[in-house]
């Protein structure tokens, strides 16, 4: 049974639709890249897998979590008592700003003491050796000056990694990193990945890695999600996006990346990235896609299989 | 820190001295004088030349001015009262323990207030407790003392008789004992602290309601909700403290007002306190009193200004880190 399934998730703001039927699972173990521009909706997403969006957007859809003994809830439905014991429990998030998502006022030590505090009431000194571990494992040396820092008194990089060693605290089964690396600079941004890719061997982690860049996509993921303005462009397996993608605009990416990979100048896509309030009709890529059809813009365009593990939504897809 | 304390005394010594001077300039130049106020109109007027003198009242303004400033920096003396004769700083201290008594209840009232109804309001923001909430506290803040007080006393002293109209304690106020002469207290204050307080609660009220609706809506709320923090802790421990830091500035500002609501609040309930000492005094061209009492208001507030921003750079550890690097 896979550890985490989304079914037509759909978000909107008022009438206005922000993320429409979103379906993709994870299976224990896996890695799932959500890949897109900025302002496609993947933070969106990502924050409508723990059921923390403000109430002012409506949600629909189920997501289903495997919590232990073969049974699964709908983090959707559930009430905030049960959410409560998901929420860094099964399921941590890296937030992609990770300053501004540690709290200022609060020292480093403490915000991490408080996530262990409600998984269990472990005595003190187990508690500070537990996140002295945590410190070590996420790659923080100095973890006794650490621990009584302020998030303020960090590097970029050290954030990162604090914010990383929050999500971990609970031990959950399941990381949602929200484009981890889009702060730091190359070296870092190499490094966290590493970092994430050995805490998942090591910890038998199942991972989501939000990502623009595809790149980190490729290296780290099983399945990828390409998410264009809120609508699900293509979804399956890695290998298969990367060597036959079938949606024009997963094409365009990959042709970008591909330029860059050779040293080339790339074409940009014509263009602009639509509102997310003010989507175009139809097939929301349409006004920038070289294959576009008449029906393209009159109504959203159907799913089709591609090899039973590999998905795109288009009316003229790349055979 | 210590460093940074005693460089804010050393910068504050010329505002207070600047700030005596010119209640010194204001008093001495307005019109009346001390002592035609003591004379019977009956009696010759050598009496009031006599009088003047022995207040000393007949040098020339400036030379008047250096010995008055001479005696009290380097003999903390303000002088006799010209009514009663006694020390001016004695019974200006004196007056002091009732306002300061009425002060800090007033005070913790206002902060317990505010801060409690501005937690419901951001919690429940926009919805019908917020805007309830908010129009009563826009009321208060927009009311004047006098008013208030002359409302309170009105309904719930001489109509109701619930609580007495005026002093601080009852003629049997020593006979009791200690649980008797505590309650005998806050019989007595409790009109007066609401007065001094409610106005004020509903400035703390703004700014917490305001601070706990950002720290609510901020990054490191949504995020903490995603570790799967109980709601009180979110509440009380992660927004509370950073809507805390806002109001903490906003105290250094209250001072002032506190202690000029206090005279205000003196003055109706007629509590024996600075500010009723002070408007006696003005009244009687009371000048040492007058004179000691302002210099006492006027390290009340800068003390009152430092304390607030200690606590700040405590509260924040953004700002303590600031102050030591310049430091
Ligand atoms: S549905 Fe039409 S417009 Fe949309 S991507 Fe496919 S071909 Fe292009």
């Amino acid at each position: 049974m896979s550890l985490i399934t989304a079914e037509n998730i759909s978000v909107s703001l008022g009438r206005t639709p922000i993320l429409k039927d979103i379906n993709f699972s994870v299976e224990t173990g896996e890695t799932l890249a959500i890949v897109g521009e900025t302002g496609c909706g993947k933070s969106l997403l990502c924050k409508t897998l723990l059921n923390i969006l403000p109430q002012s957007l409506s949600v629909n859809g189920n997501i289903w979590f495997n919590i232990a003994d073969k049974k699964r809830i709908n983090i959707l439905s559930s009430g905030e008592q049960i959410l409560k014991t998901i929420r860094g429990k099964e399921i941590g998030m890296v937030f992609q700003d990770a300053f501004a998502s540690l709290n200022p006022v609060i020292k480093c030590g403490k915000q991490i003491s408080d996530v262990l505090a409600v998984k269990s009431k472990t005595d003190h000194r187990t508690k500070k050796s537990r996140i002295f571990s945590l410190l070590e494992i996420v790659g923080l040396a100095d973890v006794t000056r650490i621990y009584n820092l302020y998030p303020h008194q960090l590097s970029g990089g050290m954030q990162q990694r604090m914010a990383l060693a929050i999500a971990l605290a609970g031990n959950p089964r399941l990381l949602i990193a929200d484009e981890p690396s889009s702060s730091l600079d190359s070296i870092a941004q190499k490094q966290y990945l590493d970092l994430l890719n050995r805490l998942k061997h090591a910890i038998n982690l199942t991972l989501i890695l939000v990502t623009h860049d595809l790149d980190e996509a490729f290296a780290f993921a099983d399945k990828m999600l390409v998410l264009y303005a809120g609508y699900t462009a293509e979804y399956g397996n890695t290998v298969d996006i990367r060597t036959a993608p079938a949606h024009p605009y997963t094409k365009a990416l990959l042709d970008i990346y591909q330029a860059f990979r050779e040293n080339r100048q790339p074409t940009p896509l014509p263009g602009e990235i639509p509102s997310l309030g003010n989507p175009p009709a139809g097939c929301r890529f349409h006004p920038r896609c070289y294959r576009v059809q008449p029906a393209c813009a009159e109504q959203a365009p159907p799913k089709k299989d591609l090899s039973g593990r590999h998905y795109t939504w288009c009316f003229n897809p790349i055979e | 820190m210590v460093s940074y304390v005693i460089k804010r005394i050393a910068e504050s010594i010329p505002t207070i001295i600047i700030g005596i001077t010119l209640t010194f300039l204001v008093i001495h130049l307005s019109p009346g004088d001390p002592g035609s106020r003591f004379m019977d109109p009956s009696q010759p007027s050598e009496y009031r030349e006599i009088l003047q003198n022995r207040f000393g009242l007949n040098d020339a303004l400036h030379i008047q001015y250096i010995k008055w400033l001479k005696q009290v920096l380097f003999h903390f003396d303000f002088g006799n009262s010209f009514y009663n004769g006694k020390p001016a700083s004695g019974m200006v201290f004196s007056a002091l323990r009732p306002t300061m008594l009425l002060a800090i209840c007033s005070l913790i009232f206002a902060l317990i207030v505010g801060i409690f109804l501005g937690i419901i309001a951001a919690v429940y923001r926009d919805a019908l407790p917020d805007r309830i909430l908010t129009a009563k506290m826009m009321f208060f803040f927009s009311t004047p003392s006098f008013w208030l007080g002359i409302m309170l006393l009105g309904i719930f002293s001489i109509k109701l008789g619930w609580f007495p109209a005026s002093h601080l304690t009852s003629l049997y106020h020593d006979q009791l004992n200690w649980s008797g002469r505590f309650a005998d207290y806050v019989h007595h204050l409790i009109l007066p602290v609401i007065t001094l307080g409610l106005p004020l609660s509903a400035t703390f009220y703004r700014y917490i309601r305001t601070g706990m609706i950002e720290a609510l809506e901020s990054e490191y709320i949504l995020a903490s909700r995603a570790r799967g923090l109980s709601v009180s802790k979110l509440l009380f421990h992660y927004s509370l403290k950073n809507s805390l830091i806002p109001l903490i500035s906003v105290l250094g500002i209250t001072i002032p007002a506190l202690l000029s609501g206090a005279l205000v609040v003196e003055v109706i309930f007629s509590l024996p306190g600075l500010g009723r000492t002070m408007v006696s005094a003005v009244f009687s061209r009371d000048y040492p009193i007058i004179l000691a009492a302002s210099t006492l208001a006027f390290v009340t507030v800068i003390v009152g200004n430092l304390l607030a921003d200690v606590i700040y750079s405590m509260v924040d550890p953004r700002i303590r880190i600031k102050t030591q690097g310049v430091l």
